[in-house]
């Protein structure tokens, strides 16, 4: 298999997105609410159902249907 | 004084109703058998279709520790327990590492256990021996944690009382809740057994479409009711942010290092337990495969992400705990005497309690018996065994491994609570994840060779349990550092493995050079 690097720039960036790190930088807009949750919530849970969106399209449209040895 | 039992004759016929319902899919397991072979009593054939699929791999994914310990842990932590969301998410992105092409050389090769691939793959005795056995003490350790999971759970819903946040301790109730634990342990486990020994992988992943069932619909109704007892995750944010602030707060840096290390260690660790291979295998085609592995990607968002919201409600209510994980008994008390719709309800999850702790339990068994009665009888003790005798051995080892769990259990009931055995129960990812480099990287490098990999096992598994048993002497290199131990090992294993390929690579060129 070749590793598509496409697909892989676009996980780490979406981990990335959804891995809270860089929010301690912003200070009191980290957890101002934003329909119910803190804004660095929703960034991540948004980030997590673009994970998901990619790898259920990974899976129907780019499932290798003749892997061999 | 005692506490009084809060379920009436109504939830106990529904509750029993249940599990009746789910010896009798064991029977028609039984009837559906078509030949007395290893590969139908353990991966049914290999022809599990995509309904049954898609909630055998989310019910046995999705154990109790999902409702009582991801609640818990949640109130504890705030929102800072969101990883969980992506941990369980990172599980499905690690299938597309190795599932599509295991799947079809299990086809082809007619695979029955994980250490079946690795040994038509490397051919090499000492990694197949070590993986596993690896996977057998993984699951053992699993296993008794889920029996040791359904005791509490039948413990706590019957004695928990909510004024006290905990179970009282007057001898009565402490000989009731003993007892409940008993009943609880020994109960559900005669019931696993018994569907699990008639109909054998067919029986599991068909109570595990009913549980799968039980289970969605029991997160529906315990976030629904949830928000309608306690108030929505917004007034709980709102509330949080004036009481306890650090819950609704990002991490730090270290903080986000853990992040990545929980999604690693989950996402690797989880993709490769064996009870997850099992269901690869078993899947009747890729296109089935591929569509459970679809849903199951969004599954998080439906259950641990709700599993979240439910402990920050309550985080931000006044529940006095002696325990995080009795939230969720408490919140269940709580919204029972609240009204009786809420009541029934309550019966609904509880059924989906034990749907959680028996699937995951029930799947994990048979993989242990797959494992020993093919990996290590088979191969090692009695090459010429048949089929036929060595379905009914796997069998006799089903029963003897829950026996001595189930023993083991009962018998830890009064050192649940001991550090030491729950440092020692929950290793299983650290060890899981040294398998990767033989499963993920084999079936892509064609030149990865058996030495390398054995040889990157070893330390890996040394690294990674050395370093966790280091916990017991009280150093924890986890909490130092903020990376799993089975991170490090894992680290260290890569490289050995690319080590050991570069010096092999360069000793070659040196012999052809001379």
């Amino acid at each position: 298999m070749k590793p598509r690097w496409p697909i892989v720039v676009t996980y780490l960036i979406l981990f990335a997105i959804a891995i809270p790190w860089y929010w301690q930088w912003f200070g009191a807009a980290a957890t101002q609410p934003v329909l119910g949750l803190p804004r660095w919530v929703l960034v991540s849970i948004l980030g997590s159902v673009g994970i998901s969106l990619l790898t259920a399209w990974l899976i129907l449209k780019h499932w290798p249907e003749d892997a061999d040895e | 004084m005692m506490a009084t039992l809060p379920f009436g004759p109504g939830a106990l016929t529904f509750i029993s109703l249940y599990l009746l319902s789910l010896l009798y899919l064991g029977w028609r397991g039984r009837q559906a058998q078509q030949e007395n072979t290893l590969k139908d009593f353990y991966l049914a054939g290999s022809g599990i279709g995509f309904a049954v699929l898609v909630f055998t791999l989310y019910a046995t994914q999705y154990s109790g520790n999902t409702l009582f310990g991801f609640t818990g842990n949640a109130h504890k932590n705030g929102f800072g327990w969101l990883v969980s969301v992506h941990f369980m998410t990172a599980i499905i992105v690690c299938y597309l590492l190795f599932a599509p092409w295991l799947h079809q050389l299990a086809k082809k090769h007619s695979f029955i256990t994980p250490a079946d691939y690795l040994t038509h793959r490397f051919s090499s005795t000492p990694i197949s021996a070590l993986a596993s056995v690896v996977m057998i003490v993984a699951a053992a350790n699993y296993l008794l944690a889920q029996l040791i999971a359904m005791g509490t759970a039948v413990e706590v819903l019957l004695v928990f009382d909510v004024a006290q946040g905990t179970i009282p301790d007057d001898a009565a109730t402490r000989h009731t809740a003993h007892m409940a634990f008993i009943i609880g342990v020994v109960l559900l486990t005669i019931i696993m057994l018994a569907y699990e020994t008639l109909g054998g992988f067919r029986a599991v992943a068909w109570t595990d479409a009913i549980q799968g069932v039980i289970l969605v619909v029991g997160f529906l109704v315990l976030l629904g009711l949830v928000i309608n007892r306690l108030g929505s995750p917004g007034d709980a944010v709102a509330m949080l942010a004036k009481s306890k602030e650090k819950l609704i707060q990002p991490p730090n840096t270290k903080g986000a290092w853990t992040w990545l290390s929980w999604i690693l260690v989950v996402g690797i660790g989880g993709a490769l337990y064996p009870q997850a291979i099992q269901r690869i295998y078993a899947a009747n085609s890729s296109n089935s495969l591929r569509k459970s592995l679809a849903v199951m990607a969004f599954m998080p968002l439906f259950t641990t992400l709700f599993a979240l919201l439910v402990g920050v409600i309550g985080a931000a209510q006044q529940y006095d705990l002696a325990k995080d994980t009795y939230l969720l008994p408490a919140i269940m008390r709580d919204i029972m005497a609240s009204s009786l719709v809420g009541y029934c309800l309550v019966v609904v999850l509880v059924a989906a309690i034990m749907a959680a702790l028996m699937s995951t339990a029930d799947s994990v068994l048979l993989i242990i018996s797959a494992m020993i009665t093919k990996d290590l009888y088979s191969r090692f003790i009695n090459p010429d065994a048949s089929e036929a005798q060595l379905t009914r051995l796997g069998k006799w080892i089903s029963l003897a491994v829950v026996v001595l769990m189930a023993g083991l259990a009962v018998g830890l009931y009064h050192f649940r609570d001991n550090n030491i055995l729950i440092t020692l129960m929950k290793l299983k990812f650290e060890m899981l994840l040294q398998l990767a480099p033989g499963f993920m990287l084999g079936l892509h490098w064609k030149n990865l060779p058996a030495r390398a990999v054995f040889a990157g096992m070893c330390v890996g598994l040394l690294v990674a349990v050395g370093l966790y048993l280091g916990r017991l002497g009280g150093f924890n290199f986890y909490s130092q550092t903020g990376v799993h131990e089975g991170v490090w090992g894992l680290l260290a294993n890569l490289v050995v493995v690319i080590g050991f390929i570069l010096l092999t690579t360069e000793t070659q060129r040196a012999q052809r050079s001379n």
